[in-house]
């Protein structure tokens, strides 16, 4: 290995029998010409290969800037800069914040060492050097850097791969321009609110526009969270687009096809709830079946009641042969229609003498949308609703899709 | 999640208290061995103390039903509240393991 800093995937620890510490390379600073040459000798005999020399400190630093050692041996007491301004500058500079740098010194008073350490050393070997202590000293911080530099590369490696893979999962849900030709094509506006507890999540919808001006909404919600459950989403979405031409119009054939297909993909303990509907705004209502789904939410006009649908079912890919209901929801110009997770429904499903059961959760999405006024942004007070009940890290992945019709009929 | 188990002649009796959720996966595996391990036939899984079951926590509880019908046990999920008794209701899943009050 030379000296510059390893990249992402050139994690290995030991090439060979020879640990990768052998392969460090390690400035030792002195201005004794006697003590460099005796340090130099310890550490040749003891392995080490790659060892730099300077005679004082702006020496020191000059190299140290042509090239970053991964352990610095520092004398203190040097003329023009002493071995204390050599750290203080170091520790200054944030790339060689967690550099190693282990100080020779003959001081032995406590007050020296504590100078020592609040100018930032890393560690002291006592003056006269100890064959064993050197050597002890030095392979385990070299130890310690190697171990963090690994972790950094496998960090840096997971965090690009997750940051790759959320792209993709982003560009799964209905892009502007979709949403821009369903404005166009069935006079609704699309807006959706995502909260995931990691990187990737098992939530996942979508729109498959049909003919007539209607078009499919679906929300899936796969058990699990994480990679493993964002896994799964991605298969789930394939066959969701594969069933889309022959079944997208008839929602309840379409989910118990997609419970059979599901059934050979997924292992035991891997399931999805699924709503799946039809939004038909010439007829003025939303036909759906829902696999153990939470009810879909439809919000009329001028104050009319709250309506919510039913949306019991068993969920997909536990068992084949399962039959869904169609069930159809009033859908007319002005209203609102709004899917959401089985996390959303937890989340505001608190407080109250009957929290737990879905009744709360009732009352809390009644209250936040008069608190909106009937022309008001109740998408708006639902996802502040939510993002109050949540505070900073949500335990689940949280999905709400909000579909609105236009006045004009 | 916490459980106590009740070894009895008829059936064993587990009780389930607190949360079910996907960070007890290796707690609920654990559980299912010590389960394996009983003699009765019948493995009651007493749900009246848990107060939550997330998507994950019903993956489980399906793998528990799975793993119990290939040593030919039943298990039987009893008196469900709360929001338990709701996912269980809205994912109809009396059809697929046996549910009691």
């Amino acid at each position: 290995m030379n000296g510059v800093s390893a990249g992402a995937g050139q994690g290995e620890l030991f090439q060979g029998d020879r640990p990768a510490t052998a392969d460090c390379h390690i400035l030792v600073v002195d201005d004794t010409d006697f003590n460099r040459t005796l340090i130099g000798a310890l550490l040749t005999e003891a392995g080490f290969h790659d060892i730099a020399y300077a005679k004082d400190g702006f020496d020191a630093l000059s190299q140290i800037a042509a090239r970053t050692p991964d352990l610095v041996i520092l004398d203190i007491m040097m003329p023009g800069m002493d071995g204390f301004e050599v750290c203080r500058r170091l520790r200054a500079d944030h790339a060689y914040a967690d550099l190693p740098v282990l100080v020779q010194t003959a001081l032995s008073s406590s007050d020296d060492r504590n100078k020592a350490f609040a100018s930032g050393t890393t560690d002291l070997i006592s003056k006269p050097l100890d064959r064993a202590e050197l050597l002890a000293r030095v392979r385990i911080h070299l130890e310690n850097r190697v171990l963090i530099r690994d972790l950094q590369c496998y960090r840096a490696r997971v965090e690009g791969e997750l940051a790759m893979a959320r792209s993709m999962y982003d560009h799964l849900l209905p892009s502007p321009a979709l949403r821009a030709s369903l404005k166009d094509s069935a006079g609704v506006d699309l807006r959706s609110h995502i909260l995931l507890s990691s990187d990737m999540g098992g939530n996942i919808w979508g729109v498959l526009p049909l003919d007539g001006g209607r078009f499919g909404v679906f929300l899936l919600d796969m058990a699990g969270r994480g990679v493993s459950a964002a896994l799964n989403a991605f298969r789930m979405h394939t066959l969701i687009h594969e069933l889309a031409p022959t079944l997208g119009d008839r929602p309840d054939a379409f989910l118990a096809e997609l419970n059979d297909r599901a059934v050979t993909l997924l292992e035991l303990g891997e399931h999805a709830t699924v709503i799946y509907g039809v939004v038909d705004g010439a007829a003025g209502r939303f036909t759906y079946a829902a696999a153990a789904a939470t009810h879909p939410l439809v919000i009329r006009p001028d104050g009319a009641a709250l309506l919510f649908g039913d949306a019991t079912g068993r969920p997909v890919g536990i068992t084949a042969g399962n039959r869904y209901d169609a069930c159809t929801l009033p859908f007319p110009p002005g209203a609102r229609l709004a899917l959401y997770s089985n996390g959303v429904l937890e989340a505001l499903d608190g407080g109250g003498e009957d929290g737990g059961d879905g009744q709360a959760f009732d009352r809390n999405v009644a209250a936040a949308v008069s608190a909106a006024g009937d022309d008001g942004d109740a998408f708006a007070t639902l996802t502040a609703a939510l993002a109050a009940a949540l505070g900073e890290t949500p335990p689940d992945d949280h999905t709400l899709v909000w579909i609105e019709r236009g006045r004009a009929a | 999640m916490d459980y106590g188990i009740e070894d009895k002649d008829q059936e064993t009796v587990v009780r389930l208290r607190g949360r079910l959720t996907f960070n007890d996966h290796g707690k609920l595996r654990a559980l299912i061995r010590e389960m394996l391990q009983t003699k009765a036939k019948r493995q009651v899984l007493d749900l009246s103390a848990l107060e939550f079951v997330d998507s994950a926590g019903i993956g489980m509880l399906l793998i528990a039903r799975e793993e119990m019908s290939n040593v030919d046990k039943l298990l039987i999920l009893r008196a469900a509240a709360g929001q338990v008794k709701r996912v269980l209701t809205v994912a109809q899943l009396n059809k697929i393991v046996a549910i009691e009050d």
